[in-house]
């Protein structure tokens, strides 16, 4: 199976150069799709002439991203693609675990971080609750909603229609591997938080609660 | 007091109307836009005016005080506005994301293009 990294970034300058040294070393091809920086993320981006640059004009959100990323891996013949996060919280020595789980036939692998290893106290139970509100809604629990370490094959990405540009496209892809009937299974990653004013913040977990209540009320 | 208040609401609906030309004058309301707007505050004026022209109404739909019905049809008239609002929104949310990531998909297959000649 021929797969590609994804990696979504926006404001990523100081991490993305080891971030993208250490995927390269994996030797999948990799898609970086900028989502919009303002700072030197696409000078320094440009410095790895294997990595595939696109770019956003404005930043649309991370949905939007990894949407985008997904298209170009597809087009250029992947059939199947990983995503990682571009802050470098996610070792490029799991990505193996997320091909060997695709090769055994799985439609979407979602990586479960490491909570002992440094995940913040409110984090994790934001996480858990989130998990197990989404178990009661939709009958489907996964212990790492929003982790977005996780791969996926075409057929199935092409299935899930991603609608959310934002930090809800995680969420959203729980639910329709729930809703299309796609195989999945968690695989075990480790996390290095390096920045934790970036990510999923209170008025994102807000929004995302939003979209769970509504796409409950308009399935 | 109550005739102060009425002209102060008359005052905040003329300043409206006023507003909604500005806006007209920018052509950022259509003709039909205007025409409503328009209506829209010229009866909120004559119901300020003529208050027991309503008083009829929440007999009918047995509101004890005029002012009930004022303000029901009032937050009606509000979840209306601000369900068409996030519809609106909504839809250029999704019509610019498909712009900008059509762009990034395009400027790809440009540099594509540019390096095979």
């Amino acid at each position: 199976m021929r797969i590609f990294l994804v990696i979504p970034g926006y404001n990523e300058a100081a991490h993305i150069g080891n971030v993208l040294k250490g995927a390269l070393k994996c030797g999948l091809p990799v898609v970086f799709v900028d989502d919009g920086s303002s700072d030197k993320t696409q000078k320094v981006v440009k410095s790895f002439k294997k990595v595939v640059y696109a770019r956003h004009k404005i930043n649309l959100g991370k949905g939007a991203a990894i949407k985008t990323g997904a298209e170009i891996a597809f087009k250029k013949g992947a059939e199947g693609v990983i995503f990682m996060d571009s802050d470098g919280q996610h070792k490029p020595s799991d990505i193996g675990k997320f091909v060997e789980k695709l090769g055994e036939g799985y439609d979407v692998v979602l990586g479960t971080r490491n909570y002992s290893s440094g995940v913040p106290l409110v984090r994790y139970l934001g996480n858990k609750l989130a998990s197990i509100l989404v178990s009661i809604l939709f009958r489907i629990y996964v212990s790492d909603l929003i982790c977005g370490f996780r791969a996926t094959t075409r057929n199935a990405f092409n299935k899930m229609e991603l609608e959310s540009a934002d930090y809800a496209v995680e969420t959203e892809m729980v639910i329709k591997i729930k809703k299309k009937g796609l195989s999945y299974c968690e695989v075990p990653v480790e996390t290095v938080y390096n920045d934790t004013a970036k990510g999923v913040t209170i008025l994102d977990a807000v929004n995302i609660f939003f979209e769970v209540v509504r796409w409950r009320l308009t399935r | 007091m109550i005739i102060i208040i009425q002209l102060l609401f008359i005052f905040f609906a003329i300043a409206m109307i006023y507003i909604a030309l500005i806006h007209f004058k920018k052509r950022e309301l259509t003709n039909t836009d205007m025409f409503v707007w328009f209506l829209v505050w010229i009866f909120a004026i004559l119901l300020v005016v003529f208050p027991d022209f309503l008083r009829s109404f929440s007999q009918t739909f047995m509101f004890a005080r005029l002012f009930d019905l004022v303000v029901v049809f009032g937050f009606v008239f509000v979840v209306v506005i601000v369900s068409k609002a996030y519809l609106r929104t909504r839809q250029l949310e999704r019509k610019l994301e498909k712009i900008i990531r059509n762009d990034a998909l395009d400027k790809l297959d440009e540099k594509k293009d540019a390096k095979k000649k």
